[in-house]
């Protein structure tokens, strides 16, 4: 039933798809909130911004200072527009909602086409603002108004609301229109959002009202919000495979649409900036230029006119003039004119100074010559001359030389004079010289850019500067000023600042507009555009180059990306059907009979295989039937009724019973299964329906034989009840009711106590128990009274006995024998010939005359299958018939009544006519006269063969038990044990006579009070308890191990009433169990015992470890471990454990003689007594039996061949240890052996080192004093011995210095010999120093680079100009370790050595290497030096010793022995190898490691 | 050497082998630092010199020595001991101390510098480079010099 549940679950879950249907789900809550959010985010900024403008707060319209604000009346419309795809998402099926959306979404769509156009065509109007006065232009545009983009994008976005309010599947077209809206929408949105987070916002600057930030983002939430609405209606559901592979298509096209537009919205806006930076680059270049340009001309002019200032209003100048023109030949003035005319000239440069008489005859000029008069100075100068001001003749073009000059014209008047005009001087000015190299001067490279000078000139701009592209422009290019195109002619009609237009050229340029202050010049700053747009070119393609390739990644990216999406989505699907198909088939083929029909018609839709085969229709035909054809028990009124909970969902499954008619008529009862399950294409009902036909019939067997039994027990003549192990009836029949007149409902549950007297229904309980003890049945004569009186009845009883062969009850069956008793009673009695043929077939009376006469009183022949007279009537007739066996025994009896009335009382065999035994029950007594002879026998016998046979079959049964070897016996659930086999006999000790009626618990032994208890509760609880291993106790209390199995025994009722227990003795399995689990713990200790001895040296603890752990792996009673003396005499225990706790035992020594020790010794080899004192008798035998040791091991400990103790283990037990434990003593001796050895030894060895440290310390005290001495002694030499030295060499020096002029040339010399000589002591005294301290000085060891140490102190020892003259290579040394001082010393000595002994040679070459080796490092220095003699390399290393001539080269001859010190003391070797006059190579070694080192300290 | 009680003793020579004081002399007189030289026989005289008692009791002990030339091996109190004296007493304290001593030994080089010693000059047997070392105490004249006018 719950399988099948489970069943129906599954084909739920997997044949209707509810994983899919689980995703859909998914997809319709995520599409059904997305909207919400969406709207609620758009209607929540149209009322910030309306709140914004409400509350007089702008900036909320705008979301930034110089951005554009949102018009009310856009607020307006997204805040409706918001909401109402709010509410309809939110109550998609509301009507209200659809109808006011549909209203609103219909209105805004009018009112914003009807701005839209309004705003296109700048038509403004002031119902926009919503009544809210809003004031200001932007950009010259006002504001609060509605831009014509926004309108559009609101009109559209109207649009598509409307149509997706179409929510029926028919029309779903429409909503397809308005999700490609959205799309459209999202796309315009976002391009406006990008563009605002870009920081180029679109259409600002243009002629329309650029869409604002809060608007693009209601609009892009708007469109998301109709896009996401839409979709799950245009896509209602994912089940079929078309539909979600386009839609995975559209979803990637879509994907891809955005990813494209934000690609190119982002390069686009890139470019714009970086053009817009690189304008405003170029901008600033052109004016900064201009600013420059048009200072520098204004202060150029300024100091034109400033030098004009020098002649103009000059009383000297003009005093000079008035003379020079009045005396033309006078020389001094005409120098005097020159000189300031060169004087002005050469300081700024002019072309030519000229001073002209009134009559503007030119009369003095510098440089001189002539020069014919051009007519328009003439015209200035005249100017000039009248207005007595300085004039500024500007550029023109000199007639006679076609050049361009400028003039200063300064009137020269005689101010004494009544400001009287004298004459003028001319400043001709070249602009080649400066304005024009200013002009064409620009300070980057660049190919087009330039400065122009513009002058109005009527109504031309006229050129006044040579152009880069015209050189001739100077004075003769003029512009007509109605070109405003041209920023020259702007720039001459008074714009200033940046401009965009055509040069002269006609070339599209950029220019910066100035006018020059204090003249009519205006400058012009420009360049061409397609210079300032030549980078932006080429960062243009590049920027369309890397879109291009971003477009191509992307567009890649999405298809991979689409493809991957196909392939899985046919994968699952391919995957989902195959495993659909799957499970149709095994639906299809199951036996099971499945059935699909449809609930409102009740038609079949499928039916499985099973069903067909069972119903006997083919599909084709069943494809026509309803489900009430297959059920006739049901009108389709009451079907319908019956599913009814199913359909309204209040049931899950339906499960009832009933019958189906096959095709061939015939009906069979079925349990039907039904469930509806939900289709997309409507609700089915699936029905699982069971064939219950076998069910039923076994039902109807059972209950037709209960009933028989019933019956057959009913209408039995005899008493038949069942008594539980308690006395309990559990069944009573008719009879028994009738007799005991005590209905049967009152008698079960009850015990006999109840009605019948106490000392009866104790008979009966005895009788009950045997019954149950023996396991077989017996027959036995009960009273009981009845209303009528007490009746005797033969009753048989048995016992009922469950499974496991122990009895739970006792079945009686009583025939009332009363009347036969009665009749017996009167025979006897009357003791009359009273032939009566017995009511019974069963029971004959006989008489024996004690001759050969027998009479049978009965049906003898018919009850022995003889015709009518046939059975013998003779004794030896009747003794013939007598069983071999029984006959002996019946005469015997007999034989025994007749001399002694024993009671003839017995069962015997005889055979019948057709050759089969009988049993008959016999009894008889002798007949006597009044003198107490006997005269006859009267007796009766009784077929008793039926109840033998049974009875023969219990002790057969019975036999089995007996014999079995397993303890097999009852008891009641308290544990009274009510039978009891052999093999119980056998395992535990007791026979049945002394334990049954005791209780089981006797079983158990001490240390586990409570598990039989716990065991008995157990099956009480009607529990089997199957092979449940424990111990149990014998009689003589020896501990099994033992199988258990409990069952519990049951009466009719099923109340538990007794406990069968089956007892296997599983001893010799748990004992091998045992072995194996001690060998593996042996094994383990021994392991241990290894790791432990073998990491001590601690002799005590080996002894410890090794006897408390010999408890873990053998079992003893005793154990020792003993010593042997070192030459074998004698030996002593040294632990001893007795019962699992340590004994104390004196160390003392005994004697090896006579002791079993000294047949160790001899031995070598385990001596085994399964009984001590079998294999000899030793001084400690009978102390060893007195104490009850039965038996032991003893194993001597050898090392290397000699024997050094032994262990010993003893035990009570005779034959305790078997070959495994002397094994493992063994091995384990081995081990404690060298332990124990090794343990020794190393105590011998640290009494050893005790004494040797002891020594060491009194020697380095001894050398720690001879250190001090020595250490006082250098401290005094270097004191006291150096002071006299100081004293000779000190006052030697005084004397060659002060009384030189005392000595001649051979008394300087000696002096010099004995400074030189106390030096030299000086010197050997420092160097033994050295060598003392050397040695003495404490090391601290450090890790070395030596290369850099050998470096350093070359760099050192040698003077910069002898590290020239040297050549040496320092390899990579290997790092050592050592005390840094010393090793430095080392080095000091050997450099020094090396440079001393190459310094003569011509090719100096120094070479330091070194290389590891195992453990060591190894340092030479070889040199190119003189060398020495190998033979006495030996002497090298020695105090003094030197192989050469202090002549030749000096030194104290320590050096090589300090080095050699230092070397040893860091545990190296040192050594030189060389060759006279081809140098010398000296080795050290280090230990290489700092642990070698301390370890050799 | 009499000395005026009151004249400002320049240098301090403790020295208590005559020939090195003589040749110590010598070697000052060559670097032209040889006015107002006291020179004292040993520790305990120094002492006496340095915090103005005993025989130098008349003396103050703010009129100098400018610089003690200190030999460490002195009878009656070492060289370190006047060394350490005169470290630990603020009102000597800033005298400059320059051992001058024959002796290399390591400890006696850090247990001097430990002591606040200004400097430490090796006695040559060389006389020449004794000389040269004198030299340096030319050093400590100049540093002197400046802190007596500062």
């Amino acid at each position: 039933m719950e399988n099948l549940r489970i069943r129906i679950a599954m084909m739920e879950v997997f044949v209707f798809g509810g994983n899919m249907k689980t995703r859909e789900d998914l997809r319709r809550r995520i599409f059904s909130l997305l909207p919400q959010a969406f709207s609620a985010a758009a209607a929540g900024l149209g009322f910030t911004v309306l709140f914004g403008w409400l509350s007089g707060h702008p900036l909320l319209a705008s979301f930034g200072a110089n951005l554009i604000p949102t018009a009310p009346s856009t607020a307006l419309l997204c805040f409706l527009l918001g909401l109402s795809i709010l509410f309809r998402s939110r109550f998609p099926l509301n009507r209200g909602v659809a109808f006011i959306g549909t209203a609103l979404g219909s209105l805004s769509a009018v009112a914003t086409f009807l701005l839209f156009y309004a705003s296109s065509a700048h038509i403004y109007s002031s119902v926009e603002l919503l009544g809210i006065s809003i004031t200001g232009t932007f950009n010259g545009v006002p504001i609060g108004h509605m831009s014509p983009l926004s309108a559009l994008i609101c009109a559209l976005t109207a649009l598509a609301f409307l149509g997706s309010l179409s929510s029926s599947p028919e029309r779903r077209g429409r909503a397809f229109a308005a999700f490609v809206l959205a799309c459209i929408l999202t796309l315009m949105s976002t391009a406006l959002v990008l563009a605002y987070l870009l920081g180029t916002p679109l259409m600002y600057g243009g002629a329309f009202i650029p869409p604002a930030l809060p608007t693009s983002l209601c609009s892009l939430f708007l469109a998301l919000a109709v896009l996401s609405l839409t979709n799950l209606q245009v896509w209602p559901s994912s089940t079929t495979e078309e539909t979600g592979v386009a839609r995975s298509l559209y979803a990637s096209i879509l994907i891809f649409v955005l990813l494209s537009s934000g690609i190119l919205a982002t390069g686009y806006v890139y470019h714009r900036q970086f053009e817009r930076q690189h304008r405003a680059e170029i901008e600033d270049v052109l004016a900064s230029v201009s600013d420059l340009k048009v200072s520098e001309l204004k202060h150029w002019r300024e100091e034109r006119l400033g030098g004009a200032a020098q002649f103009y209003g000059n009383t000297t100048f003009s005093r000079l003039a008035e003379s020079s023109l009045r005396i033309p030949e006078s020389v001094d003035a005409r120098i005097g004119i020159l000189t300031w005319f060169r004087q002005a000239q050469e300081g700024d440069q002019y072309d030519r100074i000229s001073l002209y008489d009134p009559a503007l005859v030119e009369r003095f000029s510098y440089p001189n010559g002539f020069e014919p008069v051009d007519s328009l100075f003439l015209r200035h100068a005249a100017t000039a001359l009248r207005s007595r001001e300085i004039v500024f003749q500007d550029f023109y073009r000199d007639e006679h030389t076609d050049r361009v000059f400028l003039n200063i014209l300064i009137p020269i008047c005689d101010i004494r004079n009544s400001n009287r005009v004298i004459g003028m001087v001319a400043m001709r000015i070249d602009p080649d010289t400066y304005v024009y190299p200013l002009l064409i001067k620009w300070p980057t490279p660049s190919r087009t850019a330039e400065t122009l000078l513009i002058r109005k000139d009527g109504n031309n701009a006229l050129f006044l500067n040579r152009l880069k592209f015209n050189n001739d422009a100077a004075l003769k290019l003029r512009i007509p000023l109605d070109s405003t195109d041209v920023p020259a002619v702007k720039a001459a009609l008074g714009q200033t600042g940046i401009i965009e237009g055509r040069d002269y050229r006609g070339m599209p340029v950029i220019a910066d507009l100035h006018a020059v202050p204090d003249s009519p010049w205006f400058l012009v700053a420009r360049m061409d555009l397609s210079e300032v747009y030549e980078p932006l070119t080429e960062r243009l393609w590049i920027t369309v180059f890397i879109m291009c390739g971003l477009l191509i990644g992307a567009g890649t990216g999405v298809g991979l990306l689409w493809r991957e999406q196909k392939a899985r989505f046919y994968r699952d699907h391919y995957l989902a059907g195959r495993e659909r198909a799957w499970l149709h088939d095994v639906i299809a083929r199951s036996l099971n009979e499945v059935y699909v029909f449809d609930p409102g018609t009740l038609q079949f839709k499928f039916a499985n295989a099973g069903a067909r085969h069972n119903i006997g229709y083919t599909t084709q035909e069943l494809a026509g039937l309803t489900a009430l054809d297959i059920k006739p028990e049901y009108t389709e009124q009451s079907f319908r009724a019956a599913v009814q909970p199913l359909l309204i969902g209040r049931e899950m499954v339906l499960v009832f019973e009933t019958v189906h008619r096959r095709k061939d008529g015939t009906r069979y009862p079925v349990e039907s299964h039904l469930q509806l399950v939900e289709r997309p294409e409507g609700a089915v009902i699936l029905a699982i329906v069971n064939d219950i036909t076998e069910r039923k019939r076994t039902e109807e067997a059972k209950r037709e034989s209960e009933t028989l039994l019933q019956d057959i027990i009913d209408n039995s003549t005899s008493l038949i009840y069942i008594v539980d192990t308690d006395g309990r009836f559990v069944l009573v029949n008719r009879k028994a009711e009738s007799v005991l007149g005590i209905s049967r409902e009152q008698l079960i549950g009850r015990t006999r106590d109840a009605f019948l007297p106490q000392e009866i229904a104790a008979a009966h309980r005895q009788n009950d128990a045997e019954v149950l003890r023996a396991g077989t049945s017996m027959t036995f004569e009960e009273e009981n009274v009845e209303p009528d009186g007490r009746h005797t009845y033969l009753t048989v009883k048995f016992p009922l006995t469950n499974i496991e062969k122990s009895g739970y009850a006792v079945c009686g069956m009583s025939t009332d024998i009363t009347e036969r008793k009665r009749m017996e009673e009167t025979l006897k009695a009357s003791e009359l010939r009273f032939r009566l043929a017995a009511g019974s077939l069963t029971d004959v009376i006989y008489e024996w005359d004690l001759k050969e006469k027998v009479d049978w009183y009965g049906d003898i022949d018919g009850l022995m299958g003889y015709p009518p007279g046939e059975f013998p009537r003779t004794l030896a007739g009747w003794a013939q018939l007598l069983h071999p066996d029984d006959s002996q025994l019946v005469f015997a009896a007999v034989d025994r009544q007749l001399k002694a009335s024993a009671p003839y009382d017995l069962e015997y065999r005889i055979r019948r006519k057709d050759g089969a035994w009988c049993w008959w029950s016999a009894r008889g007594s002798v007949r006597r006269d009044e003198n107490g002879e006997p005269f006859g026998w009267i007796g009766s016998i009784t077929d008793i063969t039926e109840r033998k046979r049974g009875e023969e079959e219990s002790v057969f049964l019975a036999s089995i038990i007996q014999s079995s070897d397993d303890a097999i016996f009852g008891k009641t659930p308290e544990g009274i044990i009510l039978s009891w086999n052999a093999g119980a006999e056998n395992m535990y000790g007791y026979s049945a006579e002394e334990i049954l009626g005791r209780n089981v618990a006797i079983l158990s032994p001490p240390d586990r009070p409570h598990e039989i208890a716990h065991l008995l509760e157990r099956v009480g609880r009607d529990e089997t308890i199957r092979q449940f291993e424990t111990v149990r106790m014998t009689k003589d209390r020896k501990m099994i191990d033992v199988s258990l199995t409990l069952s519990p025994i049951r009466d009719a009722g099923g109340r538990v009433t007794g406990v069968s227990s089956i007892t296997r003795d599983i001893t010799r399995r748990k004992e091998a169990e045992n072995e194996l689990r001690r060998y593996v713990n042996q094994l383990s200790v021994i392991n241990r015992l290894d790791r432990v001895i073998s990491s001590t040296f601690d002799i005590e603890e080996v002894y410890d470890t090794v006897v408390s752990e010999m408890r873990h792996l053998l079992r003893f009673d005793r154990t020792s471990l003993m010593t042997l003396n070192e030459d074998g005499t004698e030996w002593q225990i040294v632990r001893q454990w007795t019962s699992g706790e340590a004994a104390f035992v004196p160390k003392t020594w005994r004697k090896v003689e006579n002791s079993v020790v000294e047949w160790l010794v001899r031995n070598k080899r385990t001596l085994v007594e399964s009984h001590i004192g079998e294999k000899g008798t030793w001084s400690e035998t009978e102390l060893l039996k007195k104490e009850g040791i039965a038996s032991g091991v003893r194993v001597p400990l050898i090392v290397r061949g000699k024997v050094i103790g032994a262990m010993t283990l003893a035990s009570k037990n005779p034959d305790a240890y078997k070959k495994g434990d002397v094994e493992i003593l063994e091995s384990l001796a081995d081990q404690v052996g060298i332990s124990i050895h090794n343990a020794a030894m190393y105590n011998k060895v640290e009494e050893h080192a005790a004494t040797l440290e002891k020594r060491v310390a009194e020697r380095t005290v001894q050398l720690e004093a001879a250190n001090k001495e020595l250490e006082a002694f250098s401290y005094s030499v270097s004191h006291d011995l150096r002071a006299p030295l100081r004293s000779i060499d000190g006052f030697s020096q005084i004397i060659l210095e002060e009384y030189s002029n005392k000595f001649d040339a051979e008394g300087k010399r000696l002096l010099n010999v004995i400074r030189s000589n106390t030096q030299k002591m000086g010197e050997l005294i420092t160097d033994l120093l050295d060598l003392a301290r050397v040695a003495r000085d404490e090391m601290k060891t450090v890790r070395i680079d030596m290369s850099t140490l050998a470096n350093s102190i070359f760099h050192e020892i040698a003077s910069p100009e002898a590290q020239k003259r040297y050549s040496l290579s320092i390899g990579a040394l290997p790092e050592a370790y050592g005390d840094p001082s010393l090793m430095r010393q080392v080095w000091r000595n050997l450099i020094s050595n090396a440079i001393k002994f190459t310094a003569p040679k011509d090719v100096r070459r120094i070479e330091i290497g070194g290389r590891s080796e195992e453990g060591k490092t190894i340092y030479f220095i070889r040199d190119s030096g003189v060398g020495f003699d190998p033979q006495y390399a030996h002497k090298l290393f020695g105090v003094f010793q030197r192989l050469h001539k202090t002549e030749e080269f000096e030194g104290t001859g320590v050096g090589l022995a300090i080095v050699q010190r230092i070397v040893h003391r860091h545990g190296g070797e040192v050594w030189a190898e060389g060759v006279v006059g081809e140098g010398a190579t000296f080795y050290f070694s280090l230990t290489s490691k700092e642990g070698d080192l301390e370890q050799q300290r | 050497m009499t000395l005026n009680s009151n004249a400002e003793v320049e240098i301090l020579l403790v020295e208590d082998n005559p020939n090195d004081a003589e040749l110590a002399l010598r070697a000052l007189k060559k670097n032209n630092l040889a006015n107002n030289v006291v020179v004292v026989g040993d520790g305990e005289e120094a002492l006496d010199f340095v915090f103005a008692r005993g025989q130098y009791a008349h003396r103050k002990i703010e009129n100098g020595p400018r610089v003690i030339l200190l030999d460490l091996k002195l009878p009656k109190v070492d060289g370190l001991e006047v060394l350490r004296l005169i470290k630990a007493d603020p009102r000597t304290k800033a005298i400059p101390v320059i051992v001058l001593t024959s002796s290399k030994e390591e400890k006696d080089i850090v247990e001097s510098y430990k002591l606040g010693v200004n400097s430490y000059i090796l006695k040559p047997v060389d006389f020449d480079k004794f000389v040269e070392a004198v030299k340096d105490i030319g050093y400590y004249w100049l540093l002197l010099n400046q802190s007596a006018k500062n």
